[in-house]
């Protein structure tokens, strides 16, 4: 049970720091671009909402995951 | 009207993809898929369609979240708008699956996931071919 926990825990915190990190480099990588050439802001951010599907889709499957093994593989929480 | 409020229109009309015409697409897949697989087994039918709307509500929060703001003026606005709505999608995700995996018996989780892969996959597919030729 603990130790189900603690995969729960990595699964969701490793999944969430991932995204994190990728959408600050995203982000970052957005503001420039947007400072260096104004006038394709649009297009940057038209691209950006794609990748941003592509970036999120693994940690969301693993943070689905997680809660089939806390909520199926180990039911019955102690309150 | 503002010229900035004009500006920021028009950047809005050149960038936003026709996201009604992407979740409706989305949906109508998923309702067929469910449709059909119905009539081979309720269970699996069901949680493919939980699976998918898994997938297609968080997407439509942050694609309707991202494309409020548009334009080289307001790009902190929109990098904000990036950040609040990858925490909304992430939180909705996580609540959704908890709900489904807690309260949904039975339920297929092999079904749900293939779902919900399928629903990203798609996604990224109909945002790809159907963006706006302004944002290419």
């Amino acid at each position: 049970m603990g130790l189900a926990l603690i995969a729960v825990s990595l699964m969701i915190g490793f999944g969430a720091l991932g995204t994190a990190i990728g959408f600050a480099l995203l982000g970052g990588k957005l503001l420039e671009g947007s400072a260096r050439q104004p006038e394709l802001a649009p297009m940057l951010q038209g691209k950006m909402f794609l990748i941003a599907g592509l970036l999120d889709a693994v940690p969301m499957i693993g943070v689905g995951i997680a809660m089939y093994v806390l909520f199926v593989v180990v039911p019955g929480l102690p309150a | 009207m503002t010229a900035t409020q004009r500006q920021q229109k028009t950047a809005l009309a050149t960038v936003k993809p026709p996201l009604l015409k992407i979740y409706g697409l989305q949906c109508i897949v998923l309702l067929v898929a469910s449709g059909f697989t119905y009539s081979i087994n309720g269970v699996v039918a069901k949680s493919l369609l939980i699976g998918g709307l898994i997938s297609v509500l968080p997407n439509a929060y942050f694609a309707r979240q991202v494309f409020k703001y548009a334009g080289a003026a307001y790009a902190r606005e929109v990098n904000q708008s990036f950040y609040r709505a990858e925490a909304g999608k992430f939180i909705a995700t996580v609540g959704l699956f908890a709900a489904t995996f807690a309260m949904v018996r039975p339920l297929s989780a092999v079904a749900v996931f293939s779902a919900y892969l399928v629903g990203m996959l798609l996604n990224t597919l109909l945002v790809a071919v159907l963006r706006n030729p302004g944002a290419r």
